[in-house]
């Protein structure tokens, strides 16, 4: 287990190294040569700047500098590095997601508490059984479970912003804890600690941790974190490792008696081999379970059921003889556990979330999270009113691009695209632009025309015209555009043409016939992006730019092209007719998915908050009647109910705005800027 | 009452045979005409098929309890009674020609109902009829031969109510013969490639005038066959008229299916509608696609279709079975890997081509090359991930070049690697994995050896075949009969199978019905698609423009360059009203827009029908009901013959 206090230490050394007096570098004088070389390998050379001690959010501060420096860590190269960096990784996400589980549970018991003063109890003590009865779902945030809750403890989550946390199939070693002990000490520990969070509110921390480090030593290395903690008087960020700690060891425990969480196993028990000899011998050696369990099920099924699975193919159940009923089942339990197994493999990540207001947020995401499922658990969190037009936006400051992820699209597939020391930045904002299209189509599926108005009944039936066929008819966008020479300066008119299969240009000399049309760009591979100031960086005629590339180049290349348009509204024409033609009849679902969320927020918030004013956007789908329940959360009512008018009525005037004013150089930048909601946070103080 | 003589014409009295002579008076309904003339023949036949037929007024008199002084039938008139279903010859999309018995008394919407229900083919509403293109006299013998084989069908016939269909999914009459099953099988599946030879013989429709002609030809939906002077055993061309295919549900629709992936492909082919080199390579890799897999269906629908139920649920356990468990082990250790000795290429600036052997592995995702097989266990000296790549083939059977181009994405840009192979076989399970790898699959996937199938067959179009002669011109016809004739111009063979293997590689694993799904949707998102020309003349213009007609829009354009001048919606659309004096269709839109035109190419009635049908499609349901409503239909394409 001292990998784990590594951790801490870790991150502890980020946060305290030039301020903690030489006491601390005493108490773990024996790792801190390690601990240099880990935090190298994680990047993190530079010295934090001094801060004072007391300051209740310091903790703010330094993600937030944290996170300049680089917001997410690559899982794959991370693991090509190996060692210890990898190891980190996957801890870091392992107990992030434990504790996110725990939190929500934690939650209710967490009322009255100072929460900067303990944030650690009260997970530390639900921890135990939760792991035990929720293994499961012990993925933590993937489903609608994780909720409104989750955003006191990831804030209150260690400075060393994303890191991506999963190890694939490796072939596990045997574990030098036993589980069992550690799962009954633990539980101990936890009772104990229990107690303690009872007694006092923002002293307890001695006690609980004294009494952890008293049963195993697993549980040393956090206590005597504690203990610097305590001495120092700054209590948010260490407090907080120190739950950690104890989480991860209760989930090793959770990992013995599941037999499910493979990756989390090996990624626990290996540095542990590693590791000074002290530290192991202080455990003793029996083998970890978990393994050998699951493929001791595989040849199982192997010798026997497989046979008699194939022979009772196609009978009904109730012709089944004993046995093959009894084969059947044995089948469907191994299913399961693999299932569990499989669930146990699921990369996670931990992400860093800017928002406008340049606060931040971390949060947790397994790979297979669409963009609106993180989404939604970012709106649950963050009390900031059910919009649509929240998105997540990627921008690629090396490129001075940016884009607005898709709701279908899968997250952390779009993150591991970044690069290591990438500056690149995940913004939680709110966007017009994300589904303009939908809510005025006639200004972008009817050619180039003027803006104009249109009733709602004819927009419905405009999009279910485009999008509910059985092909997606792609808006006949066609134009001259600027488009950027390879590795010029210099930028060319070229007349453009849209089409299902890619963006085409009229070659000089010739008709716009279709048979003489060159193709630029087939979109399969490609993304559009939004140029940001090329007017500076490239000597772009207008600033009104669209960049395309694959998603995985993040520097500059000859594959990237950039094209510029005339006027803001044919590059916002360009862009949305570009997506069309890239995702079709999704688009359209992901609108109407999204519309359903606000709907069931305003029908919840309307409960809650006479106030309520329909938007104009809404009208036109159908009123959901169902409540929400999952969404609902006795601490968001208020914040998001007033938050949600104010942002709804201000963004469905401001579009329409937005179009009227189409020409002006500023539009888009105005309500980029202006309308972005900058909600107070929920931060530990309140 | 006066009587009179009444001049019957009957064809079963033999074609020389004189008019018959029956005495009436002029308060005689018709269905006594018709007892008395059956009396008078003294032939004894089922005669309820029959009706009369007024000539000089292209009439017919299906009202039985209309008097003869109803219907304004004097001495002078000539009637005959003739069947009311007759043979007719219908040329299909795919170019086979049915004999079937069809009705030509009632009107062609009805009549292509009844052939859309005897064919099996859904949302008949869709089709109509057009005349065949008319043809000078002497060619009209040639011209026979290249229609392609003719099918009798004449001796199907449906009973009133739904029509039961086999289990594999084709309709009870069918089954009746071997002869008939092999024509519903013509018509479910998609006929082998043409050769070349025809596909330029076909007409071309190269200009818009010549598009707007093509339209002139569709028959008048509210009048019956023989109105129009359809007669029997003339042919006439079935074809998909509205361009909105209701709910295409490829599971009972097979023959609606393969016609309309005919009709598309034939309208690519012969540049019906414009597509770019790369839609064509697509189209290309389609129809060779879709040739392959229903060159294998007969065999399939032929076995007992309980058993392959059977199979393939045992076979679906299997997998399951083994997928899991074993998957997970395969992933855990033992993944199949592949190795060999390769040659690359990495072009970088100022080198010259040139490539190097090494020692290649492929697992998982990626390659990794060593110096040689024995230092295989050292670090590589290069990994490359290939997920997301690109892979693009470089390939020349005939002088033996087998070479991958692989683009794989990295942060600072794409990297170019080029992978030489030494033989056909190598190229197919290398290329095979590259492309699994790319969109995230590792070897251990199913669908890798019939990957290294299907590229090694694709390639096989390349090889020349054993006997020199037909090496010559075989596989030339191959190839070319996959693209349109501009292409076979501009292109080599050997030049066009690379580009159409690129594009196969994207559609080679789909399935024969989801084959023509994309072929169609494709062909529907080409911006062309579904446009109706007629060339036409605006009130207040002096020049001839085109209309085009689409599924929601009016389009103007300009006759000389083909530029769109204006578009107009049908949802903006408040009414039309057609002259049919002076054979003008007026229009008036939203927001005071009026325009009117009269037609140039065709007559306003198509134009007219073509409008309302259109608007008719748009009534139908979502939800696929059946009934049609059908005096709906006549309203809106109809109107011309009450004036």
């Amino acid at each position: 287990m001292d990998q784990l206090s590594d951790e801490e230490l870790d991150h502890a050394a980020e946060e305290d190294s030039d301020k903690e007096d030489q006491d601390l570098d005493q108490m773990f004088g024996a790792w801190l040569g390690e601990l240099d070389k880990l935090t190298q390998s994680l990047d993190d050379g530079k010295p934090e700047p001094p801060k004072s001690q007391k300051a209740p959010l310091r903790q703010e501060t330094n993600m937030a500098n944290f996170s300049y420096r680089f917001s997410i860590y690559n899982i794959n190269e991370a693991l090509n590095q190996g060692g210890d960096s990898v190891d980190l990784d996957a801890l870091m996400a392992d107990l992030c997601s434990i504790e996110q589980e725990l939190s929500t549970i934690g939650k209710p018991n967490n009322t009255g508490m100072t929460r900067l003063g303990v944030p650690g109890e009260p997970k530390v003590r639900q921890k135990p059984p939760a792991g035990r009865s929720s293994s499961a779902k012990h993925a933590g945030g993937s489903g609608g479970s994780s909720g409104g809750s989750t955003s006191s403890s990831t804030r209150a989550s260690p400075a060393s912003t994303v890191r991506g946390g999963s190890v694939h199939s490796r072939t596990p070693l045997a574990s030098n804890f036993s589980l069992d002990d550690i799962t009954a000490q633990l539980e101990q520990a936890s009772l104990s600690m229990d107690e303690a969070a009872r007694q006092s509110s923002s002293h307890s921390l001695g006690s609980a941790s004294s009494s952890s480090s008293s049963y195993s030593s697993t549980m040393r290395r956090p206590a005597s974190s504690h203990r610097h903690h305590r001495r120092t008087g700054s209590v948010g960020t260490v407090s907080e490792h120190e739950a950690r700690s104890i989480v991860h060891s209760s989930r090793s425990s959770i990992n013995s008696a599941s037999a499910s969480s493979m990756d989390s196993l090996d990624s626990v028990l290996r540095p542990a081999d590693q590791d000074e000899p002290r530290q192991t011998s202080a455990t003793p050696p029996p083998q970890g379970t978990n393994q050998g369990q699951a493929s001791s099920e595989h040849s199982y099924l192997d010798r026997e059921t497989s046979l008699i699975l194939k022979n009772i193919a196609g009978k009904p159940s109730h012709l089944l003889t004993k046995e093959e009923q009894a084969a059947k089942t044995k089948a469907e339990k191994i299913r399961v556990a693999l299932e569990k197994i499989k669930e146990a493999q699921v990369k996670k990540l931990v992400i860093r979330v800017h928002l406008s207001d340049e606060s931040s947020k971390t949060m947790m995401v397994d790979e297979r999270q669409t963009v609106r499922q993180v989404l939604d658990s970012l709106l649950d969190k963050s009390h900031c009113g059910y919009s649509p037009d929240w998105s997540l936006v990627e921008t690629i400051n090396e490129l001075q691009m940016e884009r607005i992820f898709e709701d279908h699209e899968n997250l952390v597939e779009n993150l591991l695209n970044w690069t290591r020391d990438s500056q690149n930045r995940l913004m939680f904002i709110e966007r017009i632009e994300k589904y303009a299209l939908f809510k005025n189509p006639q200004n972008y599926l009817l050619g180039r025309k003027e803006t104009c108005e249109m009733a709602d009944r004819n927009k419905e039936a405009l999009l279910e015209e485009c999008f509910c066929g059985s092909s997606v008819s792609v808006p006949e966008m066609e134009g001259v555009l600027w488009l950027k020479e390879d590795g010029k300066k210099s930028w060319k008119k070229r007349y453009f043409l849209l089409r299902a299969s890619g963006i085409y240009y009229v070659p000089k000399g010739k008709a716009k016939a279709s048979r003489d049309l060159v193709c630029f760009l087939q979109l399969d591979h490609v993304n559009v992006y939004y140029g940001q100031d090329y007017r500076s960086k490239y000597k772009a005629p207008t600033d009104y730019c669209m960049v395309l590339k694959h998603p995985q180049i993040q520097k500059k290349s000859q594959y990237i092209k950039y094209l510029c348009c005339d006027d803001v509204r044919s590059l916002h024409q360009w862009i949305n007719s570009i997506r069309i033609a890239k995702y079709g009849k999704q688009l359209y679902v992901n609108y109407q998915e999204a519309m359903k969320r606000t709907e069931a927020a305003y029908d919840w918030s309307s409960l809650s908050s006479s106030s309520m004013k329909s938007g104009s956007s809404s009208s036109s789908l159908p009123e959901s009647q169902s409540n929400h329940s999952s969404q609902s959360d006795s601490g968001v009512s208020e914040t998001t109910s007033s938050g949600h008018t104010r942002s709804q009525s201000v963004v469905s005037s401001i579009f329409s705005e937005a179009w009227k004013r189409g020409t002006q150089d500023d539009t888009t930048k105005g309500s980029k800027v202006k309308f972005r909601t900058a909600v107070p946070l929920c931060t530990g103080g309140d | 009452m006066a009587a009179w003589d009444l001049c019957v014409s009957l064809e079963e009295l033999g074609p020389e045979a004189p008019p018959l002579r029956i005495s009436v008076t002029s308060d005689l309904h018709i269905g006594g005409v018709i007892l008395r003339i059956v009396e008078k023949t003294r032939i004894n036949k089922d005669w309820s098929d029959h009706a009369l037929w007024w000539k000089q007024k292209q009439q017919w008199l299906l009202r039985t309890s209309w008097t003869l002084e109803k219907y304004e039938i004097h001495a002078d008139a000539s009637l005959s009674l003739t069947p009311q279903h007759k043979p007719l010859r219908l040329g299909m999309p795919n170019g086979a020609t049915l004999r079937l018995r069809a009705c030509f008394s009632s009107p062609v919407f009805q009549t292509v109902m009844e052939i859309g229900r005897l064919l099996n083919i859904q949302q008949p509403e869709e089709l109509s009829l057009m005349r065949t293109r008319e043809q000078k006299k002497k060619k009209v013998e040639k011209e026979k031969e290249g229609e392609g084989e003719e099918h009798d069908i004449t001796s199907l016939s449906l009973t009133a109510g739904p029509v039961p269909t086999l289990s594999n999914g084709m309709p009870v009459h069918f089954a009746e013969s071997p002869q008939t099953e092999a024509v519903y099988r013509a018509l479910s599946l998609s006929q082998p490639l043409p050769s070349p030879e025809t596909t330029s013989k076909m007409e071309r429709l190269t200009n818009l005038v010549d598009k707007a002609q093509l339209h002139s030809r569709w028959l008048d939906s509210s009048r019956s066959l023989l109105q129009q002077g359809v007669e029997k055993n003339d042919r006439v061309l079935l074809r998909f008229k509205y361009y909105c295919f209701h709910s295409l549900q490829p599971t009972r629709e097979e023959v609606r299916l393969t016609q309309l992936y005919e009709q598309a492909r034939w309208a690519v082919l012969l540049e019906v509608i414009d597509c770019t080199e790369e839609e064509m390579m697509v189209f290309a890799a389609l129809q060779y696609h879709i040739g392959k897999v229903s060159a294998l269906e007969p065999e399939k629908k032929s076995s007992c279709p309980s058993l392959v139920d059977l199979d393939s649920a045992l076979q679906c356990l299997e997998v399951d079975v083994k997928s899991s468990p074993m998957g997970l082990l395969e992933t855990m250790d033992t993944a199949p890997v592949l190795h060999d000795y390769l040659n690359i290429f990495r072009p970088k600036r100022l080198t010259l081509r040139g490539y190097k052997q090494f020692w290649f592995t492929f697992k998982d995702t990626s390659i990794s090359y060593y110096k040689s097989k024995e230092e295989s266990l050292k670090e590589p000296i290069q990994l490359m991930n290939l997920r997301g790549c690109e892979v693009i083939p470089d390939v020349c059977v005939a002088s033996q070049r087998f070479c991958i181009k692989l683009l794989i994405p990295g942060p600072e840009g794409m990297n170019e690697v080029f992978l030489r192979c030494e033989n056909e076989l190598q190229y197919s399970k290398w290329t095979a994995a590259c492309r699994l790898a790319s969109k995230g699959k590792t070897l251990a996937d199913g669908s890798f050896p019939s990957e290294v199938q299907n590229i090694r067959s694709f390639l096989a179009m390349q090889r020349p075949a054993p006997g020199p002669r037909i090496a010559q011109t075989g596989d030339g016809i191959y190839t070319h009969g996959l693209v349109s004739p501009r292409y076979h111009k501009k292109y080599k063979t050997k030049q066009l199978t690379p580009r159409i293997l690129e594009a196969y590689q994207n559609v080679s694993h789909l399935s024969l019905t989801d084959a023509l799904l994309r072929f169609i949707q494709i062909w529907q998102a080409l911006p062309d698609f579904g446009i109706s020309y007629f060339v036409v003349r605006f009130k207040g213009c002096r020049k001839d423009e085109v209309l085009g007609v689409a599924n929601n829009r009016l389009i103007r354009i300009d006759l000389s360059s083909g530029n769109v001048l204006k578009t107009w919606r049908y949802n903006t659309m408040r009414q039309w009203n057609v002259n049919w004096d002076t054979q003008q269709v007026a229009i008036e839109f939203n927001g005071n827009v009026n325009i009117a035109f009269s037609c140039v190419t065709a007559s306003c009635r198509i134009v007219h029908e073509y409008i309302g049908g259109y608007i008719f499609m748009c009534t139908r349901g979502k939800e696929h009901t059946g009934a049609l409503n059908e005096e709906l239909f006549y309203k809106l394409t109809g109107g011309h013959d009450a004036l």
